[in-house]
């Protein structure tokens, strides 16, 4: 159905425009005066200041796997993040822990890992949907490099970025 | 008893191709049988069927033949049966005026169709038992009254009303030991009055009288009065508390599961299970990652013992090595000591297994299934030809699963058929073709390789030319290549025959998918006769060109020595072998996943390959490499671009093809249903294991797929 | 040296002094003028990188334009693709030429040509522009810039007659065309915008100014529509026609456009500041005069380094006059939204040309009843 919108009722001063454009320009000026004045103080310069110390907590950086207090690398190569990831950022290929390594529990280990930061859009699913805690946005922003093979985190980089992440639940502990 | 003359048409119906002939003839109420002249036998080939004794006019006795089958129509009727061969003009007897339902109107002595009927035939049959319909039973399903037929068990019932039951032990293709006690419903039997009748409600049906425990709907078959409601408070709380039993000592390794996405635990403890846990007691330790068998990892936590895997292997595989050791929390799944799971279905455990105690060894851990794009195909090492689903991704080739097709394989395939696709991805593939250049082979490009093959071919005539076919290729294949064979006047075609011991189960003596289509299209001769003179005609020099398709003629039984003598071996295929190096020419094909087609398998069964996966490199599809041949060796111009008889696509060859071959016509290659089509019955033998026989299959796939 | 020949060295001069000592480097710091102003506007900084404070940024803007790959797409018509730039620079560069823009220096005057129809030849080389516009929609043979084209010809079109009508009371005040007559008639008279400045006791005067007021407001927003500038921009409409006439130009084409619209911008300023602002002219107060408070007008008519100075003087208040007014057309740029399309023509054929049109009689009937 369609809903019909009431025009207001304009005054004559309202109908000749130019007292709204005036009060227009005077808005504008105000800004351009307060900008002048240094009362405004909006942007940030960015190469010489920098927004570290502002991230918020929920900061959505570069995504990286962690390793846990034991010194592993919590992914299991379930792949969910790489079936979840809108851009299809990520490409895993899962290996299998051979039998009598430390962790040979956990059967299952990301081969490769490889994470294309130039299809990233820093979305966050990749975290949400990991069952393991392995995958974290860190607050890494200023990805850059020379090729686009540069652009394409490999597991080193990953965990390297990622380092390592306490208090995390210990699933694959012996005891469980 | 009268006589009149009518017009009537004859026919031999086992002869399509001889003419009916148009006859007058007389109608004679008072004789029994029906009577045809020598020279319409003649006519129509009738065969003499036996010798009857007929008693003349006159008194007199003579013996003279019974021929048949014949077919008279008259008007819009029919009648099959046999006449005598006597006297000089056709005469209409009783039997067959009955049969016809016509009559003799007195009045104008004239034959009419019964003015009763005129459209149909009628008359009086007897009933007999067979013609009776089945016998059904009401249940009461969720409080709707339904018909099934008696037998049934309760469970597909009850997914047949359309409120599915959740199970894990039940397998609709094996016994029910009803261990799982997932599929809980609520059963009651009609209400029974004083007088020993049921008890009828207000809208005329039985009332019900609920029993008040929950009973598994898996073993018990439906029966008249009976009540189910899969869906009360009661039966969704007794799922619930199964789910929370059966979830107790169940790891929770999804991520790592191979099972995860296609897993009935995760499923039903969604549909069905409570969100949380409240078991805060240690988990039951039991083995994990055991090799049950070559191709069978088991881990026993995740095991729900609903001993699917223990049943197929007794009633399916006939190799009873599975079972349960231990009691309570503590059963286990485990092989027999000493045994192994090995036999040649030992995968189908992996199918079947609702969760994931069972992993296949070869696509463990490959990929997770919620990325594999599954293309319905069917299997191409044997005869039998089961259905399967092919699993890929990105054009990987990660696993072979079987389709249910109960005129074929069942539910079930061999693990030497699931596992036999590696080829396609192997290195040996044919990336492009080759083309010999001063004893070597150079990459060329298409349009110079099939070129280079016509200008080769050239100077031969086709009692030197030989092709070796395969019973590997589909029936287009085959098609085509009786075509080329045509263009280049060879007579020396045949396919390589394959075999290996067979199983009663599935697997077949027959390792060529397609013996019975190369069969059909005339490319394969009886028991490889021609593939004989092949060899011989080489040996003895006659043979000067070799065109093989598909096959290595160094293994079947051509040496190498004679190989390298002949003045010209072109060789189509998938993989380089020790025979491509000798090749003039080499054109690289595809597989059985990368390209469309059909197939006839061991029991006339027309099926029908899709494309899951593109071919490698440039490799061509097989029968536009034989179209293009065809072209330039018949000098249409350029090869590449004018296109002979319109063939343009896999379905006009199909066309074509089911335009000259009786068994195919009325087909498309898009019209052949996803479980096949049955074009002839070539074999007798029964049906996979557990099925019934061939026509009851047919008419339950008509129920399914209507035409 | 004949006096043809000086005046033919002397115009050369003016025309290289005034094109590339004056107008090109204001065009450049025009568009600078542009983004910083707008940024502030928006509480951003704009360009802040290039030299101190960003200064040098058009300078980095130009070698950019010029290293620019020069892109000619195969679907244009070449000729007319290659002409409409250029077509689109010269008419506002051109008609700087009648603008008076100082008194004199070294005693000549710095007018370039001072000629009898001043105004007329203003409007006849600025309704030029259009074909530049016109040309380049066209040539690109494709659909946004062809919009463009369309939308630009019928708008100029419509608004050169509001701004020739708007400046009729001028000429019925002064008599003359010519535009260094209409200075000096402000200079005795008082600027056009504040007529009643000349002799605040006539109250004709203070009459006149309604028409000259209405005739300024209208003349300016005529220029703000033939100089396709917001809330006028809709010939190159980035939003609807993602950028108009020029979606098909790249690189010295492009900045030819660009540059033609500032360059546009400056002389249509310039024509303000001549016709409404008394062009060079600022009277300075000198209270210690004999003859008490006086208003000092200074010009390059003395002798000796004075007259020199007060001709530069001259220059320097009228290009600062200009930059004023381009001040005001940014400032008006980053707050107004653009018009709708039937909006923009029925202000200008309804409203404008109306209003100019009885303007006309107002001045008319006021010019004849002032007692002289």
């Amino acid at each position: 159905m369609a809903i019909t919108v009431r025009r207001p009722n304009l005054s004559w001063s309202e109908r000749a425009y130019l007292p709204a454009i005036l009060s227009g320009m005077a808005i504008t000026l105000r800004h351009l005066k307060n900008m002048l004045a240094g009362r405004t103080k909006v942007t940030m310069q960015y190469p010489e200041q920098k927004w570290d110390s502002y991230l918020p907590e929920h900061y959505r950086g570069a995504p990286a796997l962690v390793k846990d207090e034991r010194d592993r690398v919590r992914c299991v190569a379930c792949q969910l993040c790489e079936f979840i990831c809108p851009p299809r950022a990520i490409k895993i290929v899962p290996g299998e822990i051979p039998l009598g390594e430390r962790f040979a529990k956990v059967e299952k280990y990301p081969e490769e890992f490889d994470i294309d930061m130039i299809r990233c859009i820093y979305c966050g699913m990749c975290e949400e949907v990991c069952p393991e805690q392995a995958i974290f946005l860190r607050k890494d922003y200023a990805i850059t490099g020379l090729t686009r093979a540069d652009m394409v985190h490999n597991k080193e980089k990953l965990i390297e970025i990622g380092g390592v992440m306490h208090g995390l639940v210990l699933k694959w502990n012996e005891q469980k | 008893m009268g006589f009149a003359y009518a017009k009537i048409e004859l026919r031999n119906p086992r002869r399509a191709d001889l003419r009916p002939m148009s006859v007058q003839a007389l109608a004679d109420s008072g004789a029994n049988w029906s009577c045809i002249p020598e020279h319409v036998r003649l006519q129509l080939e009738l065969e003499e069927a036996e010798r009857r004794e007929v008693i003349l006019a006159d008194g007199t006795r003579k013996s003279i033949p019974y021929v048949g089958p014949l077919e008279i129509r008259f008007e819009n009727r029919l009648s099959f049966g046999g006449a005598l061969v006597m006297g000089d003009q056709v005469l209409l007897g009783a039997i067959s005026m009955e049969d016809m339902d016509v009559v003799i109107e007195p009045k104008s002595r004239k034959l009419s169709v019964n003015p009763a009927s005129p459209n149909v035939a009628s008359g009086f049959v007897g009933q007999t038992q067979s013609l009776q319909p089945p016998q059904t039973v009401n249940v009461q399903i969720n409080g709707v009254w339904r018909q099934f037929p008696k037998g049934t068990r309760l469970i597909e019932a009850c997914e047949q009303a359309g409120s599915y039951v959740p199970r894990y032990c039940y397998h609709k293709k094996l016994s029910s030991p009803g261990n799982c006690r997932m599929c809980l419903i609520e059963m009651g039997m009609p209400k029974v009055g004083p007088d020993r009748k049921p008890q009828l409600g207000p809208d005329g049906k039985p009332e019900i009288n609920w029993m008040p425990r929950p009973q598994i709907c898996c073993a018990t078959d439906v029966s008249e009065g009976l009540g189910v409601r899969t869906h009360s408070p009661m039966v969704e709380e007794c799922r619930r508390g199964v789910m929370e039993f059966l979830l107790i000592n169940h790891p929770l390794d999804c991520p790592i599961c191979d099972q995860a996405g296609e897993c009935r635990l995760q499923e039903f403890s969604v549909e069905y299970g409570r969100q949380d846990s409240r078991f805060l007691e240690n988990k039951v330790k039991k083995p994990k990652n055991i090799e049950l068998g070559p191709r069978v990892t088991l881990d026993d936590e995740r095991c729900i013992l609903c001993s699917r895997c223990i049943r197929f292997s007794k009633e399916i595989a006939k190799d009873d090595v599975l079972g349960f050791v231990d009691r309570g929390s503590f059963s286990t799944l485990t092989a027999h000591p000493g045994k192994r799971l090995e036999n040649n279905y030992s995968l189908n455990t992996v199918d079947i297994c609702p969760v994931g105690a069972l992993t296949s060894s070869d696509f463990r851990f490959k990929m997770r299934i919620w990325f594999l794009k599954e293309t319905k195909s069917f299997c191409t090492s044997c005869a039998t030809g089961c259905n399967t689903l092919i699993g890929t991704r990105e054009d990987a080739i990660y696993r072979q699963t079987p389709r249910e097709n109960d005129a074929v394989n069942s539910c079930w395939m061999c693990d030497y058929g699931r596992l036999n696709f590696d080829y396609l991805q192997s290195d040996r593939r044919l990336l492009e073709p080759l083309v010999r250049d001063q004893d070597r082979l150079q990459p060329a490009t298409w349009s110079h390789a099939l070129q280079s093959v016509a200008a080769l071919l050239r100077p031969f005539a086709g009692w030197q030319i030989a092709i070796l076919a395969s019973g590997r290729m589909t029936n287009e294949e085959l098609w085509l290549t009786a075509r080329l064979a045509e263009s280049l006047g060879a007579t020396l075609i045949d396919i390589v025959p394959r075999s290996g011991p067979a199983d009663d189960i599935l697997l077949s003596a027959d390792r060529n998918p397609n013996t019975s289509g190369a069969r059909l299209l005339r490319v394969a001769s009886e028991s490889a006769t021609v593939l004989q003179q092949i060899k011989e005609s080489i040996y003895s020099g006659q043979v000067q060109a070799l065109i093989s398709l598909g096959e290595n003629p160094l293994e079947c039984g051509i040496a190498p020595e004679q190989l390298a003598r002949l003045p010209l071996y072109i060789a189509m295929d998938l993989l380089s072998n020790n025979s491509t190096s000798y090749a003039s020419v080499v054109l690289p094909s595809l597989g059985f996943a990368e390209k469309r087609g059909s197939m006839i398998n061991g029991k006339g069964r027309l099926q029908r390959l899709n494309r899951a996966v593109r071919g490698p490199g440039e490799a061509r599809d097989d029968w536009d490499i034989l179209r293009s041949l065809i072209q330039a060796i018949s000098g249409n111009a350029s090869a590449t671009s004018s296109q002979p008889a319109g063939t343009y696509t896999i379905e006009d060859v199909f066309r074509q093809m089911s335009e000259a071959v009786p068994e195919l016509s009325g087909l498309t290659l898009s019209r052949i249903s996803d479980l096949g089509v049955q074009v002839s019955n070539l074999d007798k033998t029964p049906g996979p294991p557990g099925e019934p026989a061939q026509e009851k299959v047919r008419e339950r796939e008509l129920e399914k797929h209507p035409q | 040296m004949s006096a043809t020949a000086f005046l033919l060295v002397t115009s050369l001069l003016k025309i290289l002094g005034i094109v590339f000592v004056v107008i090109l480097p204001m065009v450049s710091y025009s568009v600078y003028a542009e983004r910083r102003v707008s940024a502030l506007i928006q509480d951003r900084l704009g360009p802040n990188r290039v030299g101190p404070a960003g200064l040098f940024q058009p300078i980095a803007d130009a070698m950019k334009f010029i290293l620019k790959e020069d892109f000619t797409p195969a679907h244009v018509n070449k000729f007319y693709y290659w002409l409409a730039p250029c077509l689109a620079m010269v008419p506002a560069i051109m008609t700087i030429a009648v603008v008076p823009f100082g008194s004199t220096l070294f005693g000549v005057p710095m007018v370039i040509a001072d000629i009898n129809v001043g105004v007329l030849y203003v409007f006849a080389i600025a309704s030029l522009g259009v074909y530049g516009i016109v040309i380049a929609g066209w040539s690109s043979n494709s659909k946004y810039p062809f919009l463009g084209g369309v939308r630009a010809s019928s708008q100029m079109i419509s608004y050169e007659l509001s701004l020739g009508l708007a400046v009729i009371p001028i000429f019925l005040l002064v008599g003359q065309l010519r535009l260094t007559s209409i200075v000096r008639y402000q200079i005795e008279n008082g600027w056009m915008i504040a007529p009643f400045l000349g002799d605040p006791t006539n109250v004709w005067k203070w009459l006149l100014t309604i028409p000259m007021f209405i005739s300024f407001v209208v003349f300016t927003i005529a220029i703000f529509a033939e100089t396709n500038r917001l809330p006028f921009d809709l010939p190159e409409a980035e939003q609807e026609l993602a950028g108009g006439y020029h979606t098909e130009y790249s690189s010295m084409k492009f900045a030819l456009f660009f540059l033609g619209e500032y360059a546009a911008m400056i002389t249509g300023s310039a024509i303000i500041v001549t016709l409404f602002f008394g062009a060079w002219h600022l009277p300075l107060p000198w209270w210690d005069h004999p003859h008490g408070f006086h208003w000092l007008l200074i010009d390059g008519s003395l002798g000796g380094w004075r007259g020199i100075l007060g001709g530069l003087f001259n220059i320097f208040v009228f290009f600062a006059k200009v930059a004023a007014l381009l001040l005001i057309f940014i400032w008006v740029r980053w707050t107004l939204p653009r018009f709708r399309y039937d909006q923009l023509m029925r202000l200008g054929w309804v409203f404008f040309f109306e209003i100019a049109l009885v303007n006309i009689f107002i001045a008319a009937l006021i010019v004849a009843y002032m007692p002289k």
